[in-house]
């Protein structure tokens, strides 16, 4: 704008020196000549046609000038014309995106347009004759407006950031220039204040340092390129990159274990929108990190991935710990465990030399107690490794009613000797199901021996098999003392042998049942009971199915 | 196949060999010969050249896996049938001992009046899986 103004200027210059200098010409010529015409008849003399000759080209050039002249004056008012509109229209442009307002010479607001009225919560009569002052927290002493008036009043276009407040008196964070506008004589006639809300900006810049200063790895980047757009601080660091030149590099780059086949294999379900996030675990040096990605839609539609990189290597190790432990203490418990039993089962089977009763009777006592003793190590490893996370379930396809009389039978024995007898209730032929027999066995059979264990003697334990629509439930009924609805709760958690209704002591650690939650909610399944004082309790397990059932033609 | 009739027993547990001697001699009727260790087996198998190898798993200096990679090595020994004993909470461990080409394993702790009879169970049914070279 300015240049096009100078370059205005300049032509009208030269054109103005221009005309003087042809008029000045042309005077001269015309008076010459009136002066030849009076003093002599012989105008038509040779000797004058050279001086004809000249006034002609000087009429010439005085018409070609007067042309030129009126020409640039029609360019000049159309040029006027267009940057009258221009302005115009840059004005309607400023006022549909930013906050505008004009004031006067003393501050008083003569104009706002809607999108002030909007961000500052102001009706137009409100603001309108009103001064600008209220707008600034403290006015009298805010820094900013003090100097916003110190650059106005010295001619001075002032630019900057302000704290500012709406009228319900919330603030908002503004980014603001302010044109000071002159008369002829200099005097200030009023100011033009363009402002945009930066409050939301403001918000995200606050996010931005809070993303920036993680102490996980961030890294942004784009899906297809997988060139980066954003890494924090820490991923920065840990990656080793110059963070100026972050479009070098891929998420690629961020780890030596990484590989890029690999990678966009594991992100595959991403972009196929499978999954909302896909984690993977990696080495890196000596520490361990867990890096979890998903996708991220930019404003501008281009589909990018986040990926957070998480040092798990304290987790890792605690793992591990668990582990050894784990191994360890099975270990050491259960070789000298194995050895007494041992030694106990030889002697009481009569190979290295027959004893008396009395002698058996002891013998048997030690061995009961070995296995009780050897019952609460596993059930504390088991505990201990279901806290851990560490109990894989080795899933296979299941018949549950074949799955049922195995687990029947193997509980027989113990239900002899309680004097207890057990059956099996299914209209079922067969229901295939993914379990883990072995740790299913383990459910069933604590079930089944809780139930023999509370049973009068000659009472029955009732094993219900049966089926909806989307699941199995299997129930194991007792007619023993019941349980107190109160404790319902208490009794899956471990630890917490709860006192049964007839107040009668068994032997146990409380963790069975905190274990067979466990192993059937790792099934998906559900575990529960229905009992009620004096008449017996029903504990079931509901599977829901996995396999559609085929109707045989 | 050929009867089971020499075992060899590696376990670091005194108190578990004498045990399972009994279990294996008394009870079991086997030729029996037993090692506190890895290398103690090693040094000595060729020489008592037993049908069947019985070893514990956890073991401290070369566990019952890496014993039984180094005896495959030994002429003649390559596909010797195995039988591990490991406890009753390393299902994991199971899976992967019978992958790799084990016979049998027997969860501790066994039963001295019946461990005889499990392994020639196990010896009848023959290997589950064809040896890998390497554990």
């Amino acid at each position: 704008m300015d240049a096009n103004q100078n370059g205005f200027k300049l032509l009208s210059l030269c054109q103005n020196y221009f005309l003087q200098a042809v008029l000045a010409a042309s005077l001269f010529a015309v008076i010459t000549a009136a002066i030849q015409w009076t003093s002599m008849g012989h105008i038509f003399a040779e000797q004058h046609y050279s001086t004809l000759a000249i006034y002609a080209l000087m009429a010439v050039a005085l018409a070609v000038s007067l042309f030129r002249h009126n020409q640039i004056q029609h360019l000049k008012s159309d040029i006027a014309r267009r940057s009258g509109n221009e302005i115009e229209l840059s004005h309607d442009a400023l006022c549909a995106n930013s906050i505008v307002t004009h004031t006067d010479p003393n501050g008083i607001v003569i104009w706002a347009n809607d999108n002030f009225l909007e961000t500052y919560g102001f009706k137009r009569d409100e603001i309108i004759g009103s001064s600008i002052a209220r707008i600034y927290p403290n006015s009298v002493k805010n820094p900013t407006y003090q100097e916003i008036r110190d650059c106005l009043t010295n001619g001075q276009i002032w630019f900057g950031h302000s704290e500012e407040i709406r009228a319900d008196g919330s603030s908002l964070f503004v980014e603001g220039k302010i044109i000071p506008i002159h008369d002829e004589d200099g005097q200030l006639i009023r100011a033009v204040s363009i402002r945009t809300d930066q409050s939301r900006l403001e918000h995200v810049r606050g996010i931005k340092d809070v993303f920036d200063h993680l102490q996980d790895e961030i890294y942004i980047y784009d899906s297809e390129s997988l060139q980066m757009v954003y890494a924090n601080l820490k991923a920065n660091e840990c990656a080793g990159w110059d963070s100026d030149n972050l479009g070098n590099y891929t998420i690629i780059d961020a780890n030596e274990q990484m590989n890029e086949a690999a990678f966009r294999a594991h992100t595959a379900p991403l972009v196929a929108g499978q999954k909302d996030s896909v984690s993977i675990n990696v080495k890196r040096g000596a520490t361990f990190g867990e890096i979890s990605t998903r996708l991220h839609h930019s404003k501008n539609g281009r589909v990018m991935f986040m990926s957070i990189i998480r040092d798990t290597t304290a987790r890792v190790k605690a793992e591990q710990a668990r582990k050894d432990f784990v191994s360890t203490v099975s270990h050491e418990l259960r070789s000298p465990l194995t050895s007494i039993k041992g030694s106990l089962l030889l002697l009481e089977s009569g190979t290295l030399g027959e004893f008396e009763a009395k002698a058996k009777a002891v013998l048997s006592i030690a061995v009961r107690n070995v296995d009780q003793l050897m019952s609460v190590v596993d059930d504390i490893l088991d505990m201990h490794k279901l806290q851990a996370g560490m109990m894989e379930m080795a899933k296979e396809p299941t018949d549950l009613v074949k799955f049922l009389n195995s687990v029947l039978e193997m509980n027989k024995g113990y239900a002899d000797i309680h004097n207890v007898n057990l059956s099996l209730n299914t209209d079922l032929i067969s229901a295939s199901q993914n379990i883990d027999p072995a740790r299913m066995t383990q459910v069933m059979s604590n079930l089944m021996s809780n139930a023999i264990k509370y049973s009068p003697d000659k009472g029955t334990v009732q094993v219900n098999f049966g089926e909806s629509d989307k699941r199995y439930r299997i129930e194991v009924v007792d007619n023993g003392p019941g349980i107190p609805k109160a404790a319902f709760e208490k009794i899956f958690r471990g630890f917490e042998q709860i006192e049964a209704a007839d107040g009668k002591e068994r032997k146990g650690t409380g963790l069975g049942l905190a274990i067979a939650k466990s192993i059937v909610q790792a099934h998906n399944g559900k575990i529960g009971l229905e009992s009620e004082v004096g008449k017996g309790t029903t504990f079931y397990i509901e599977l829901p199915k996995e396999f559609r059932q085929i109707d045989e033609a | 196949m050929s009867n089971l009739t020499r075992i060899l027993h590696v376990d670091d547990d005194e108190d578990i060999r004498t045990i399972a001697n009994l279990a294996l001699e008394m009870v079991g009727n086997f030729e029996l010969m037993q090692c506190a260790s890895g290398s103690e087996a090693i040094a000595q198998i060729a020489e008592f050249a037993p049908d069947l190898v019985l070893l514990d798993y956890m073991m401290p200096v070369m566990n019952g896996g890496e014993t039984l990679n180094e005896i495959r090595k030994i002429p003649g020994y390559a596909d010797v049938p195995s039988v591990f004993m490991t406890a009753r909470l390393q299902e994991e461990l199971v899976q992967e001992l019978l992958d790799k080409g084990a016979w049998g394993v027997i969860r501790k702790p066994f039963d001295p009046m019946t461990l005889a009879d499990d392994i020639r169970a196990i010896w009848a049914k023959g290997p589950t899986k064809v040896p890998e070279p390497q554990f």
